[in-house]
């Protein structure tokens, strides 16, 4: 990358940073009134309890637990795409990992919440530490997600490090009250070879840790499910099959923020059809390795079709749930996929629809695991039924406005793109030093 | 129902006994009901609930079925059913018994009326030497691997915590580090 | 993971009669007689019952006094069955009445699933729910494989007796966002009294029954408890599972009742 187009890398990134225009305020704005809708119907629900949902004694699980583990699979964006890609050194991550790394956190902090708005008594979330049973699976999800925000918290902010001083750079002196913050947070980063290395170390140890993590936390999440005896969910693929949903929804996701963003932002010389397409490969190996463990799962039910598991096999394929599971089935797996890959024009585009699909299709197969496996019939009694009222679309509406909300505030004030990440993958180090060292010195600190 | 009116016609016919004095008791003859409980010689069989049926001048009382009966202290004081044995043409009959627990045992015989003979009952009293098995839950497999299972998972948990803690703490002084000497060496 | 409890019972005992004599004292209402080692609830060398029960479906007549007697008893909402009375088909097409109390699993998978312990089992074998632990995440309700929890979406019904406080064996009132069900009357057991629902019963199909002394009664029948079940051959429902259900029942093999 020549400076010159490195110095255009550079300007894009911190672009939307103390820019406080028009557009800004606007979605802020918009994103803050439904955010707040949502913090209201909670708050509706604080005061007058669970009954104003639309679950009862049979299906006593909706909503909320799909949300969470919806919204924690999205965050999974951040560890294939950052992680897994820096591990196997795909260069072409560099433009796309800090938007990932951000959906991530973003994502994970309102799926974290969604346990707390599901309990009857969440005044009492706090007596948890307190009376853990370290046999109960609820336990396995407060210790696997609060360790796997802590670590994408980290994840985040290391490889953010280097580029506090680019963007300090980029605010000038704009902004009197933020300089001492970002210095605190550049640990005083001046890109010297020691730095390097200790930063290099820190990241790559993060990076390694990261995915056994996201792989434990939603194994624990499926385990919730598959160690009841509930036909449908006690099914020993769940803790697999979860882990590739989150990793395909959440590929899904970071394809669909970085098509937004790189709209918005107008990052389009540096995030182009070739990133759509690999990210679209990448989708696509996922999605055909998701379509193989349900084909696994459905083939071992159904085959033997014993009384446990077949009335949920008849209300998906065939019953109530069938127009869903359907719906998922082709119109959020399998024609997204093809149109990601099939080749042709408007790749970008395809890629940005497919993924939508993908992420709609999740939610709905979250709904189709969690419903059906409450509803179903495990006393001589009739099917259960659901329906969600407005306090939980509101509240849903209102978390899913949140992470647009949290990224487009997190870039007013971090560069959209990882600048050190890309000179790393550039191998720039050594021809930009002297450029950086004058980019990084010129921050406004001591 | 028909308990309950068995029982009224009993003691419509006690009624009427007591009332016309020993003229009704005069047709029927007295039966007499001993009941003795002895150590069955199997051990694990616990004990012999013998009965004679007799009446009053020793004749036997045959044919007759008698019922056993535990007293029991469960939600008031209690006769639990234990089975029936039938007298022999000597007027013997006997169960085989196995207390439910040790300590204080207390049994009922009943014969009932049968031809001309009256209802008759007995008891006995006797410490239970031998009992049942005494009453042991299911207990839960693989109890004590599930616990080591938990506490190998809790220490890598911990584990993990800590090189969280690492990758943060050791780059953070790593990278101030570095610019201490950068600014030392700018200094110097 | 079952907790020892006679700490907890003392000291709910404790707890319930320092609170009902320091009301009693400023109300003149009598206070409640709250036993911690009631005679009926040991078998008579000392040892603590461990309660079960046997169900007999060639009596039950669908009537569903139980459950209102147990809805009564314990101030519940109506949509609260902690004896719930099933009608089912057999292969016959005939219908058969199945009432279901809460098992009190030995093996019980509520009890395993709980974040916090709320859900425990005590020294009698009942499984109890101590509502001021309980978070409400209703883990327990989905791994309840017969549906016998029931969570407090709304407010209970208003308490009869507004001052009295709940504890895991008399958990009345109920308490708005946490789980409850049936705990074998232990509330009533231990003062002699028979369950709400065996009480209640006009067709003497339950029976509570005590597993160390081998006990069983209706109320007016008692029956050696290892005997009724074998001669009768009671089966427990779903015991596939290993939960260990304490509930026996005795198949009604589609008969109809008999003018008893």
């Amino acid at each position: 990358m020549d400076s010159l187009t490195r110095k255009r890398y550079v300007e894009r990134a911190v672009w939307p940073i103390g820019r406080g225009d028009r557009n800004f305020w606007i979605s802020v704005g918009v994103l803050s009134a439904m955010v707040a809708a949502g913090l209201f119907a909670w708050i509706y629900q604080l005061v007058n309890g669970l009954g104003v949902t639309g679950l009862n004694q049979k299906v006593s699980w909706g909503f909320y637990i799909i949300n969470c583990v919806f919204f924690i699979g999205i965050s999974y964006g951040g560890a294939m795409t950052s992680a897994i890609l820096r591990l196997t050194n795909a260069k072409w991550r560099a433009p796309l990992t800090r938007i990932a790394e951000a959906t991530a956190v973003a994502a994970l902090v309102v799926g974290a919440v969604y346990p707390i708005i599901d309990l009857g008594r969440p005044d009492r979330f706090l007596t948890i530490p307190l009376y853990a049973q370290f046999g109960s699976p609820i336990i396995w999800d407060v210790v696997a997600i609060s360790t796997y925000i802590v670590a994408s918290f980290v994840f985040l902010y290391l490889p953010l490090v280097p580029d506090v001083a680019v963007a300090s750079a980029a605010l000038g002196g704009r902004s009197r009250f933020l300089a001492p913050i970002y210095r605190i947070l550049s640990l005083g980063w001046r890109g010297t070879p020691a730095q390097e290395r200790a930063l290099k170390r820190g990241i790559g140890i993060m990076a390694i840790l990261i995915i056994p993590l996201a792989v434990s936390v939603h194994s624990v999440l499926a385990l919730l499910f598959a160690v009841t005896a509930r036909g449908g969910w006690h099914s020993t693929i769940f803790a697999p099959l979860f882990v590739l949903a989150a990793m395909l929804s959440g590929v899904a996701a970071v394809i669909l923020v970085v098509t937004a963003l790189r709209k918005v932002y107008g990052l389009q010389e540096f995030i182009t059809a070739r990133h759509f397409r690999y990210l679209s490969y990448l989708l696509v190996a996922l999605g055909i390795g998701y379509l193989y463990f349900m084909i696994s799962e459905y083939v071992t039910e159904g085959y033997l079709l014993d009384a446990s598991t077949t009335p949920v096999l008849e209300a998906i394929f065939t019953g109530a749930y069938a127009p869903a599971f359907w719906a998922f089935s082709i119109g959020g797996l399998v024609f997204p996929l093809v149109l990601a890959v099939a080749p042709g024009r408007f790749p970008i585009a395809r890629a940005g629809v497919a993924s939508m699909l993908v992420v709609a299709g999740m939610w709905l197969k979250r709904f189709l695991i969690v419903v059906p496996g409450m509803a179903e019939p495990i006393m001589p009694w009739d099917w259960g039924r659901y329906s969600p009222t407005w306090v939980e679309v509101t509240i849903t509406i209102g978390s899913a406005a949140a992470i647009p909300l949290i990224l487009v505030v997190f870039f007013r004030f971090f560069p959209v793109m990882s600048v050190h990440e890309m000179d790393e993958v550039e191998g720039a180090e050594e021809q930009a030093r002297p450029q950086l060292q004058i980019a990084y010195a010129g921050g406004g600190d001591d | 129902m028909t308990r309950a009116m068995g029982g009224t016609i009993v003691v419509a016919v006690a009624a009427l006994m007591l009332a016309f004095g020993n003229v009704a008791l005069a047709d029927h003859l007295k039966a007499i009901c001993d009941v003795r409980a002895t150590a069955s010689a199997k051990l694990d069989q616990g004990y012999l609930l013998a009965v004679r049926l007799h009446t009053s001048d020793g004749k036997p009382v045959n044919e007759t079925a008698v019922r056993f009966y535990q007293l029991v202290d469960f939600f008031g004081k209690r006769e639990m059913y234990l089975g029936t044995a039938t007298t022999d043409g000597q007027g013997n009959a006997a169960l085989t018994f196995l207390p439910p627990t040790l300590g204080h045992v207390e049994i009922v015989a009943r014969s009932g009326a049968r031809d001309h003979f009256t209802a008759a009952e007995g008891r006995t009293t006797f410490e239970a030497a031998v009992a049942a098995p005494a009453y042991e839950a299911e207990t839960v497999p693989l109890s004590g691997f599930t616990k080591v299972v938990t506490g190998a998972v809790g220490t890598i948990v911990l584990a993990v915590w800590a090189l969280i803690a690492f990758a943060l703490i050791s780059t953070a002084r790593g990278v101030r580090r570095g610019a201490r000497d950068l600014a030392q060496g700018d200094h110097a | 993971m079952a907790q020892p409890v006679s700490r907890r019972q003392l000291l709910a005992g404790v707890g319930t009669l320092g609170a009902s004599a320091a009301v009693a004292a400023a109300t003149g209402m009598s206070p409640i007689h709250f036993q911690a080692a009631a005679k009926s609830e040991q078998t008579p060398d000392a040892k603590p019952r461990q309660w079960a029960m046997v169900i007999d479906l060639r009596k039950c007549d669908g009537c569903k006094k139980c459950t209102d007697a147990c809805q009564t008893e314990h101030e519940l909402p109506k949509s609260f069955e902690w004896i719930k009375v099933f009608q089912v088909e057999d292969k016959q097409g005939r219908v058969y009445n199945m009432p279901r109390p809460c098992f009190q699993c030995e093996n019980a998978p509520c009890l395993k699933v709980c974040p916090v312990a709320a859900t425990f089992r005590a020294q009698d074998g009942v499984v109890l729910v101590d509502q001021d632990k309980c978070i409400g995440c209703r883990m327990c309700m989905a791994a309840c494989p017969y549906g016998a929890r029931y969570f407090n979406y709304n407010e209970p019904p208003k308490p009869a007796h507004p001052f009295e406080r709940p504890t895991p064996e008399h958990p009345v009132p109920q308490q708005k966002g946490t789980v409850g069900k049936c705990m074998f009357c232990v509330h009533r057991t231990v003062d002699g009294q028979l369950p709400a629902c065996v009480e209640a019963c006009a067709m003497e199909a339950l029976y509570i029954g005590d597993l160390v002394e081998d006990v069983a009664t209706n109320g007016r029948e008692t029956v050696r408890l290892s005997q009724f079940i074998k001669e009768n051959d009671a089966f427990r429902y779903k015991e596939d599972l290993s939960t260990g259900p304490r509930v026996y029942y005795i198949a009604g093999h589609g008969q109809l009742l008999d003018d008893v």
